[in-house]
């Protein structure tokens, strides 16, 4: 298949659980169908934070953009953050010209999350 | 027709006559006039004293007899001569024992009265008379009448020459002494009788004529009644009577005026002298001795006298000249023909015309005048009339003339002045038709000239002949039209430069340097366009698809002049712009029709032949919109016509029919496109060339070039038109195949599939396209951005065209030195993805709807995207540059 999708779960920096979401390959009209049941358990359990890693994700389309916001939306409905890492350029260029990045958690990596993550941790923590 | 209406010489004519005509007989009829009275007062003035001398003699003419009257019974003569006529006739009374007459005498005498009194007597009277009425009863009248009438060898009114008779009585002795006295005063004094009459019982003792009255008793005999009687017992009172004239049966009823005087023996009155006036006398009078003319009475003048029975007392002058015609004119006006038959016997109309016109009528009241009558006979007369004043009778006299002849002189200045207005009129008319005609024209020359200026001839001008205002007329004709020449030249100068610049830029649209366009194509084209004198809507494009087929396009715009030139250069930009994103001729040549129906507000139309050549494939493609034919020469063969579809023109209609056809083409072909300029030329004769002609005079063996080949054809078109004008443009293109594509070509490449309605066929179609465009060495984005698009394109087809039906879709994949192409084909329902709402980009993304994102994708990531429904089928062109 032209999509493969692995979910875990993760402990992020700051104790945080994370459920990681990494994307391989094309996220298409033909792959979308896929994405969106594999993706639902996830938006089932509506974990604290969801981290989309779209390293492997080499191709978009509109079809995968739809998966892709309609997610986010629906977690953050359900109290859930939502972040999108390691977008390529090619996926990074769809959403630019969609103009769909403005407002959403995107990290060049994994890294930024976390960093971002246990900055936000340690900002509550204080703030209690 | 009102005047008005009349043309300016028929009112010069009109105007001229009538004035002519009005004073000719105004003068005319004002000297006519005052040429009339003088006339009837001359001419009344001549009769009052013609009549007034007549009168005088008249008057003194009765005056004197009167005169005469008194004196002549107191002759001795006549004294002695009655007194022997009176012893005479006794002593025939005396003659006892001898019968006065034997019985043959008085048979005689009565044969007389019978055969020769009576039927003389009857044919003048109204009655019928009988013999007894007149016949003697005494003896002795019986005697004398004998011998003196019937047995005198003289005839009636000649009787008066016998002097005695034969009896040998004492009376005879008697008459033969005293008849020659008688006779002398007779005839001194012009009377006709003469009668001695014994005043005591009224015998007439003697008579100068012997007529039946002749011995017979005035008091008891058969003339007892007449006025002669009366003028006899008036006169042995002893007065001088005269009595009128009566018709006197002794005269045969001829009428008879008599004068009666006493005779006086001693102071006793012993006889009666009665003299019966001669009519010949009175006549003379009146009628001036028949010498009319010498007393002014001219021809129809005449005088007489008229007693107060309205009866003539003298001769009408007619009946004296013109009896015959007098005659006539009495029975034409109904006079009773016996009357007139009475006239002519006793030749006298004394007694017997009777006039009642107005001049006797007053003349008779005692009036004296003169007056314009209609005179007895219906005709119109100058009269002067006055009563005469004679003793015992009551008579007037009247000199009249016919206005005819009075007025005869007036008559002929009439007739002078008519004719001469006829004359006057007509010659002035003939001036006003000559004046009209002088006048009018240079008026006329003016009119022609002005309808032949208005007709567009600039060059006319008219004769300045006169220095009237007609003259300024024409000077300032011809300076208008001086004037219109000039601006008319300066506006057709200006005019033509404009047209001239039209001209250039119309050429500097189309296409000069070929050779870009072909160059390492295998094919040499050469277009050659000559203008006519008119800017005109010839156009060709040669142009190059993103593909590498090199599109040939030859147009005619409709008309002349700039709106042609406009549009041809409309038509051009269109195709220009347009061709390269056509695959097909026909589609092309439709799309630019669709356009130009849009831009075009004056129907204008343009033919337009497209060949889309395809040096790789061999093959060309041909579509018209109503242009003339390609010509294809084959190596060594007739021209001949491969593609005769002529289509519908472009630029009037929208969705017109147009139908494409490819064929193969060869190295060597020569293809010639050409506009109707060449088979329209015209030569001197106004032939035209004709395409069969033109066909048959292009040569099997084109020439090595294209512009060998353009240059032979306009060859053609100069030798049939021998010098003609060209009348339109001239536009040929030549297409030479010199061989099979180079390089050049080898870089365009398109690649077609065609895949089912079903999302999974997707994935396959994706990469199959972007291996073909990866083998063409593309960038790795662009084969990205590829699949994208094809992705989304194709997506939204199988979603919202065919949904769950079953469809095929063709993708046509393009690929030239400078962009790709893509062509997406359906034939779902019609659904234009261009016309989606574009998304909202106000909203944050988490809130928007996800919807219209592809479309929005596909149009940022492609240069152009184009979509068209046609004929069922959708169609989605998208290209984009390659920067290499």
């Amino acid at each position: 298949m032209s999509l493969s999708i692995q979910i875990s779960q993760q402990a992020k920096s700051g104790n945080i659980q994370a459920t990681v979401v990494k994307m391989e390959g094309r996220l298409d009209t033909a792959t979308s169908p896929q994405a969106e049941k594999e993706l639902a358990p996830v938006i089932q359990a509506g974990p604290k934070v969801v981290e989309l890693d779209l390293a492997g994700l080499n191709f978009v389309s509109s079809a995968g953009l739809r998966v892709l916001l309609g997610t986010r939306k629906t977690l953050a409905a359900k109290g859930s953050q939502c972040y999108m890492t390691n977008l390529q350029p090619q996926i990074q260029k769809v959403f630019d010209i969609v103009k769909a990045l403005p407002g959403m958690s995107v990290f060049q990596n994994t890294q930024e999350l976390d960093a971002y993550l246990s900055t936000m941790q340690r900002k509550m923590t204080e703030g209690k | 027709m009102a005047f008005k209406h009349f043309s300016i010489r028929t009112k010069f004519l009109l105007v001229f006559s009538w004035l002519a005509l009005v004073s000719i007989f105004l003068t005319g009829w004002l000297s006519y006039r005052s040429a009339k009275q003088a006339l009837e007062t001359v001419t009344f003035d001549r009769m009052t004293t013609v009549r007034e001398s007549q009168k005088q003699a008249v008057e003194s003419y009765f005056h004197d007899l009167r005169e005469d009257m008194t004196i002549l019974p107191s002759l001795p003569s006549i004294v002695r001569a009655t007194r022997d006529f009176t012893d005479a006739f006794r002593a025939l009374e005396t003659r006892k024992g001898k019968p006065a007459l034997t019985p043959a005498e008085r048979k005689a005498l009565r044969a007389y009265y019978e055969k020769q009194f009576l039927p003389k007597l009857q044919r003048a009277s109204d009655r019928l008379h009988t013999v007894e009425e007149f016949w003697p009863k005494d003896d002795r009248t019986q005697f004398l009448q004998y011998h003196y009438i019937a047995a005198n060898p003289y005839v009636w009114q000649e009787r008066g020459r016998l002097n005695k008779a034969s009896d040998r009585s004492r009376y005879s002795a008697i008459h033969e002494q005293v008849h020659p006295v008688m006779q002398n005063v007779v005839r001194a004094f012009d009377f006709y009788d003469l009668h001695l009459i014994e005043a005591q019982t009224g015998r007439i003792l003697y008579s100068f004529q012997k007529e039946t009255d002749f011995g017979t008793s005035l008091l008891t005999g058969p003339y007892r009644e007449t006025k002669l009687s009366r003028a006899f017992r008036q006169a042995r009172k002893g007065a001088v009577t005269f009595v009128d004239f009566e018709h006197y049966p002794p005269s045969l009823l001829m009428p008879s005026a008599f004068f009666a005087a006493p005779i006086f023996d001693g102071s006793r009155v012993t006889g009666v002298l009665a003299v019966q006036i001669s009519t010949d006398r009175l006549n003379a009078l009146m009628t001036s001795n028949h010498n009319w003319r010498a007393v002014g009475l001219g021809e129809t003048g005449e005088t007489y006298l008229i007693g107060d029975d309205h009866k003539l007392r003298s001769d009408a002058r007619p009946l004296v000249e013109t009896p015959s015609e007098y005659v006539r004119q009495l029975l034409a006006l109904g006079t009773d023909p016996t009357l007139v038959d009475r006239m002519t016997v006793h030749s006298t109309s004394i007694l017997y015309q009777e006039i009642r016109t107005e001049a006797p009528t007053e003349a008779l009241r005692g009036i004296t005048g003169t007056k314009i009558t209609m005179d007895y006979r219906g005709i119109p007369v100058l009269s002067s009339y006055a009563p005469l004043a004679i003793t015992d009778v009551h008579w007037a006299l009247v000199a009249k003339i016919e206005a005819a002849e009075a007025l005869a002189p007036v008559q002929h200045l009439r007739e002078t002045v008519r004719a001469l207005g006829l004359i006057v009129t007509l010659f002035s008319g003939f001036l006003g038709f000559i004046f009209a005609r002088s006048f009018t024209r240079p008026i006329l020359l003016l009119t022609e000239r002005a309808a032949e200026l208005g007709q567009g001839d600039l060059s006319k001008r008219v004769p300045v002949t006169s220095k009237d205002e007609l003259g300024l007329l024409a000077v300032s004709f011809n300076q208008m039209a001086e004037n219109l020449q000039r601006t008319e030249e300066e506006l057709r100068e200006a005019t033509n430069r404009e047209l001239q610049i039209a001209r250039d830029i119309q050429m500097g649209i189309l296409p000069t340097d070929l050779s870009s366009f072909t160059s390492g194509t295998g094919l040499d084209i050469h277009a050659t366009l000559e203008p006519a004198q008119q800017v005109g809507g010839d156009l060709f494009e040669v142009t190059r698809t993103g593909d590498g087929r090199v599109v040939v396009i030859m147009g005619d715009v409709s008309g002349k002049g700039i709106p042609a030139a406009l549009f041809m250069a409309v038509t051009v930009t269109l195709l220009r712009t347009k061709a390269p994103h056509f695959v097909r001729p026909e589609e092309l040549l439709q799309r630019v029709n669709e356009d130009l129906v849009l831009l075009n507000p004056h129907t204008m139309f343009v033919t337009l032949l497209c060949g889309m050549f395809d040096t790789r494939a061999g093959t060309v493609s041909w579509a018209s919109a109503g242009h003339m034919p390609p010509v294809l020469i084959r190596n060594g063969q007739r021209p001949m016509l491969p593609f005769e579809e002529q289509g519908t023109v472009a630029g009037i209609a929208s969705g017109i029919d147009i139908q494409g056809h490819t064929m193969a083409f060869q190295p060597g072909d020569t293809f010639i496109l050409y506009t109707d300029g060449v088979t329209e030329a015209y030569n001197p004769n106004g032939d035209l060339l004709g395409e069969q002609p033109f066909l048959e005079q292009l040569s099997p063996q084109p020439g090595r070039t294209a512009s060998e080949t353009t240059a032979s054809v306009m060859e053609i078109v100069r030798r049939h038109a021998a010098g003609a004008l060209q009348s339109d443009d001239i536009a040929v293109i030549a297409v030479h195949v010199t061989g099979a594509g180079d390089g050049a070509t080898a870089q365009s490449a398109e690649k077609t599939l065609r895949l089912p309605n079903d999302t999974r066929a997707l994935e396959r179609a994706q990469t199959e396209i972007e291996s073909f465009y990866a083998a063409h060495h593309v960038s790795a984005e662009l084969l990205h951005d590829v699949r994208l698009v094809l992705d989304e394109v194709l997506s939204n087809i199988m979603q919202y065209g065919y949904g769950d039906k079953p469809g095929d879709i063709e993708v046509l994949a393009a690929i030239s030195t400078d962009r790709i192409r893509l062509v997406v084909r359906d034939r779902a329902r019609p659904f234009n993805p261009l016309e989606q709402p574009e998304p909202d980009f106000s909203t944050p993304p988490d809130d928007r709807s996800v919807g219209g994102l592809g479309v929005y994708l596909v149009r940022q990531l492609m240069d152009r995207v184009e979509y068209a429904y046609e004929s069922g089928e959708n169609r989605l062109v998208m290209e984009r540059r390659i920067t290499r």
